[in-house]
């Protein structure tokens, strides 16, 4: 397996396989995504109204899948990996807030985790194998292990792997990597992934 | 009914998030669903909230919801005529 391309975003910074390529004076979430989203001129008027924690995940797949050939693969070649600490603990307490007069529901829409993986798909017209892991940490192996089964039993020839996770306005963080079943430049292995992980 | 119809176009951009549209941009008479502003179903629910919560009607026929939401026009309308 081989790492294509990756996609951090934390404290208000963007990073992909090259380093950093966006940087927001302001690391509150909504409104650094937002900039960037603008700065990119990315129209898909559905951005605004996902929960912060899609919103993340969007914009790194966006990142992730900038130059990648799509065209390449059939929608069932595409899966995607994911796992997270807090499920989506922020907007299911915004959800019973609201419900607490009339329950919203566009809110109740993102109180599952892998509405995520579901909002990357329908912009990229992915119809692969997609998992949804809820650990404590990021768990390297986890993902190895489990994107390894996916490339085995379903028709996937790349995947979307890795941890998006969403706290509150100041702390999140997405590291998203873009994983080919072949290919021999840079290995998608423990070893990798932990040193991506500190840059 | 220009008053209620300018409102319904503010509360409609808060409540679905439409953040890259004016209220002038939106026509009355355009479809809401479909080729006109392109919102979905759960928009719609989103809507029924709208209605409920701020003018106090509730639609729970699918059928009559279907006409109220078709345009903002129509949304003032039923308004005006069921409060």
């Amino acid at each position: 397996m081989e790492i294509i391309n990756y996609c951090s975003i934390q404290k208000g910074e963007i990073a992909n396989a090259n380093g950093i390529i966006y940087s927001f004076e302001d690391s509150k979430l909504n409104s650094f995504l937002k900039s960037y989203y603008k700065q990119k001129k990315i129209l898909y008027p559905k951005f605004y109204k996902m929960d912060a924690q899609c919103k993340l995940a969007f914009i790194a797949s966006e990142v992730l899948f900038e130059n990648f050939n799509r065209e390449d693969y059939n929608d069932e070649e595409i899966a995607m990996v994911f796992s997270n600490s807090e499920s989506t603990l922020a907007t299911d307490m915004e959800y019973w807030e609201s419900a607490q007069s009339i329950a919203s529901p566009a809110l109740f829409v993102y109180t599952l985790p892998n509405i995520m993986m579901g909002e990357i798909a329908i912009r990229n017209k992915i119809k692969g194998e997609n998992l949804f892991f809820i650990a404590e940490d990021f768990d390297s192996d986890l993902l190895l292990q489990q994107t390894e089964l996916v490339f085995l039993y379903s028709p996937a020839k790349v995947a979307v792997v890795g941890w998006v996770n969403y706290e509150n306005e100041e702390k999140y963080q997405a590291r998203l990597f873009l994983v080919s079943k072949t290919g021999d430049g840079k290995l998608f292995n423990k070893m990798n992934i932990e040193k991506l992980n500190k840059e | 009914m220009d008053e209620l119809i300018q409102e319904l176009k503010e509360k409609i951009i808060a409540q679905l998030n439409l953040e890259d549209i004016e209220p002038d941009e939106i026509d009355a008479t355009q479809p809401l669903f479909g080729d006109g502003l392109g919102l979905d179903s759960i928009d719609a629910l989103e809507l029924i909230v709208l209605m409920e919560r701020d003018y106090n009607i509730k639609i729970s026929d699918a059928a009559e919801g279907r006409k109220v939401f078709s345009t903002v026009k129509t949304m003032a309308e039923y308004i005006k005529a069921n409060s």
